[in-house]
């Protein structure tokens, strides 16, 4: 339709704009781009306005920060179809305040029983998978450990049932929501995904189109899994109907992965690693998480810079940040793997002095062409949502999962509304690394959901989807508030750089003169989006030591809201 | 201060409304008739997968269609009109095998067949601003300029690219709010 003036239609995405300036900008105790959301009580930040809410509903009712958590990760894989979701996994950071205490959950999806180290056909050259295998379809999907994790967190450190923690996410599903501008872009840009597979086109697509910004989707068949879960537990999912069926279409659609490899997935508990930076501690996801390791080692190397002094987003605070970034993602790719079945140094990478030998090798004036990784074993003894909450008690939860990359692998089990991850390809596809494919085997992620303490006391709960530029994010973060004096949400919604080897890439409200100057000291320079969420959607809660005030912010490069009372 | 946003949120949604107005109010007055025949061939400038989104258009109101969105100029002398949805996309080519390099050389190809033909090319950009930058841009130089009519969505012109080039050349320009709305100006271009 040609839409004139005079058409009502024409006024009509004019109306969606108004109404989600005043909806999205306007909520009690809630914040999406200017300032941060603040309480005393209670503080929800997820990846979408609906999911927030439901987080703060749970706190009202009298749940914790974990019963919070849950609820609202089962909302996001209502809201956020595409970014996490039953057929995913993740990683979950407990704060305890009564003991002081943290721990993790790790229910990062596992590879099945038959996956091999060769199992992909390679592009003659070695350097691609061939049908995008590890990406695209069945033979991408990982067992999924997102129903477990939470079930677990709920048991071990909850208080509410799972039924309740699911009621909420139900009720969106079943009545539906209105789809958001990020949310049809992502539509847009998977198309091709979505319409290969007809169950999941039948789900994302409306009469064969993206959802358009405005309309409303509802997820029936998902709302009925959640109610068989929760009237009959995560039993279900792992070993009985729903188990049975994922299978079947695995088989179907020529995948690997089998009902006794659901049968057999266990989520599993582990220690924090932990860092410091200028007196902050961090607490981060140890392996299979790359991404608690690499973000400390960043901030290990970058502590050494007065980085204060150097300036925010200059082009010398900017080539230091970049030369750092070189070297860490060069460790990662050598030394990165699942612990539960290589070595890895870990112990070298988070220490201080590794940080220092790397330090020497960095110059303030040159660029490091190609730059090999260290030798961190000298030191040694020994596609996404994230949500951060904390509860009257001051228990705080910092929670990031995952389908991979967006739309997963496009495979829905049919009748159930899963979309099932394309894990896989966090794997190494050649054998001979530490993140080759095995089976059982947990492939590397960069999923950071971190904990920061200030002087022993809670200060801050941070984290972000964006794959390799999560272990970017969250320092540039961090180094925001500690070394620029930001506040939350200034700190989230400041332009951010990302280098993983090769060009710095850089959002492009990073000035002019400063991307040229970077250019003239010879760093090759990528200019993306001013808010591009290619860069990361990070949720952060923060807490004044000294108070107990609350402030929560979300990242205005997707859909996040923070919201508190 | 809550009360002080209200005021700012208002104010900038009255502006959006007011400016829109004024320009599809300008648009209006400077709409032209246009008509193409078919079969009509579909491809791509750029390898998105918005190609596969004007398909599923065209097919909703039974055009007689020939798709195939790596097209050369060797297919052109079989239809009565020419679609190319432009777009860049690095999946796309990738998936296609081919570069930015290669795709523009093909495009390039197949727009000189067309016009020692003279047969009409509508250009389409409905991806938007994501559609928009390094990846899409130099296509959009490529085609927009020999377009015989452009369809575009409208968020996707905020820099007003298109516009200046429909201008420019003399080219019939139709804006649309959303991608499901591009159906109606290809129904008014071929008679359905």
């Amino acid at each position: 339709m040609i839409v004139m003036k005079g058409d009502p239609r024409f006024y009509l995405p004019l109306i969606f704009i108004f109404f989600l300036l005043l909806v999205y900008g306007s909520t009690d105790g809630g914040a999406q781009t200017s300032k941060p959301a603040e309480g005393t009580k209670g503080m929800v930040a997820s990846a979408h306005p609906l999911a927030s809410q439901v987080g703060l509903e749970i706190l009202k009712k009298g749940g914790n920060a974990v019963d919070a958590a849950v609820a609202t990760a089962f909302a996001l894989g209502v809201v956020e179809p595409n970014a996490s979701g039953l057929g995913g996994g993740g990683f979950i950071l407990f704060y305890q305040a009564k003991t002081k205490k943290l721990e993790a959950i790790d229910y990062r999806e596992v590879a099945p029983m038959k996956a091999t180290p060769d199992m992909y056909k390679m592009s003659p050259d070695g350097k691609t998978i061939l049908d995008k295998a590890s990406t695209v379809g069945h033979r991408s999907c990982a067992v999924p450990g997102t129903l477990a994790g939470l079930e677990m967190a709920l048991h071990r450190w909850g208080t509410m049932k799972l039924k309740d923690v699911l009621a909420p996410a139900i009720k969106i599903a079943e009545e539906g929501y209105t789809v958001s501008p990020t949310l049809h872009g992502m539509m847009k840009n998977y198309y091709d995904k979505l319409i290969q597979f007809p169950q999941t086109a039948k789900i994302f697509l409306k009469d064969g189109l993206p959802y358009e910004a405005g309309d409303r989707l509802a997820l029936p068949d998902l709302a009925r899994t959640y109610r068989l879960i929760a009237e009959k537990g995560s039993e279900v999912f792992y070993k009985g109907e729903i188990a049975e069926a994922i299978a079947k279409e695995m088989k179907a659609g020529g995948g690997i992965m089998t009902k006794e490899d659901l049968a057999a997935y266990r989520p599993t508990v582990r220690e924090p690693v932990r860092g410091t930076y200028r007196g902050y501690e961090i607490f981060s996801m140890p392996s299979p998480s790359s991404g608690g390791t690499h973000v400390i080692q960043m901030l290990n190397i970058l502590e050494g810079y007065d980085m204060g002094k150097l300036g925010h987003n200059t082009p010398a605070s900017i080539h230091i940040m970049t030369e750092t970034m070189k070297r860490v993602f060069a460790d990662r790719a050598k030394y990165s793997g699942d612990a539960d079945t290589v070595r890895i140094p870990t112990q070298g990478l988070l220490s201080k002095g590794y940080a220092a030998e790397v330090r020497k090798a960095i110059s303030e004036d040159q660029v490091g062409a190609k730059v090999p990784p260290g030798n961190p074993y000298s030191f040694q003894s020994g596609g996404t949502t994230h949500s951060s909450y904390v509860d009257q008690d001051g228990n705080i939860v910092s929670l990031t999962q995952t389908i991979n990359l967006f739309f997963a692998s496009g495979v829905t089990i049919p009748g159930y509304g899963i979309l099932m991850n394309d894990e896989m390809d966090d794997f190494v596809p050649i054998p001979g690394n530490p993140n080759s494919i095995g089976p059982r085997k947990r492939p590397i992620s960069s999923m950071s959901p971190s904990i920061v303490l200030k002087g022993g006391k809670p200060f801050l709960s941070l984290g972000s989807p964006g794959s390799t530029r999560i272990i970017t994010a969250l320092p540039q973060i961090l180094m925001n508030i500690v070394d620029y004096g930001m506040d939350l949400q200034q700190a989230i919604n400041a332009p951010r750089i990302h280098c993983g080897g090769g060009a710095i890439e850089l959002e492009s409200r990073i000035p002019q003169p400063v991307q040229e100057a970077l250019k003239a000291k010879g760093h090759q320079v990528t200019v993306r989006g001013a808010m591009d969420l290619y860069f990361g959607g990070a949720q952060a809660v923060m807490m004044d030591p000294q108070t107990g005030q609350l402030y929560g912010a979300a990242d205005p490069r997707r859909d996040g809201f923070a919201i508190g009372y | 201060m809550k009360g002080k946003g209200m005021v700012i949120r208002l104010f900038t949604a009255l502006i959006i409304l007011l400016l829109s107005a004024y320009e599809m109010y300008a648009q209006q007055k400077k709409e032209v008739k246009f008509s193409a025949q078919e079969p009509a061939l579909i491809t791509s400038a750029g390898q998105s997968a918005d190609t596969q989104m004007v398909k599923v258009l065209a097919d909703r109101i039974k055009m007689n269609i020939q798709f195939d969105p790596l097209a050369g100029p060797e297919k052109i002398p079989g239809v009565k009109s020419v679609i190319i949805v432009i777009g860049g996309s690095t999946k796309g080519m990738g998936a296609a095998g081919i570069d930015m390099d290669k795709e523009a050389s093909r495009i390039q190809k197949f727009l000189a067949k067309v016009k020692e033909l003279k047969i009409p090319v509508i250009g389409m950009h409905i991806g938007g601003k994501g559609r928009r930058g390094d990846l899409s841009d130099p296509f959009i130089n490529l085609v927009a300029p020999q377009a015989s009519y452009l369809i575009v969505a409208k968020e996707g012109d905020v820099d007003g690219i298109f516009l200046k080039t429909a201008a420019k050349n003399n080219i019939p320009i139709v804006f649309v709010n959303k991608i499901s709305e591009t159906q109606e100006p290809l129904k008014s271009i071929y008679g359905k």
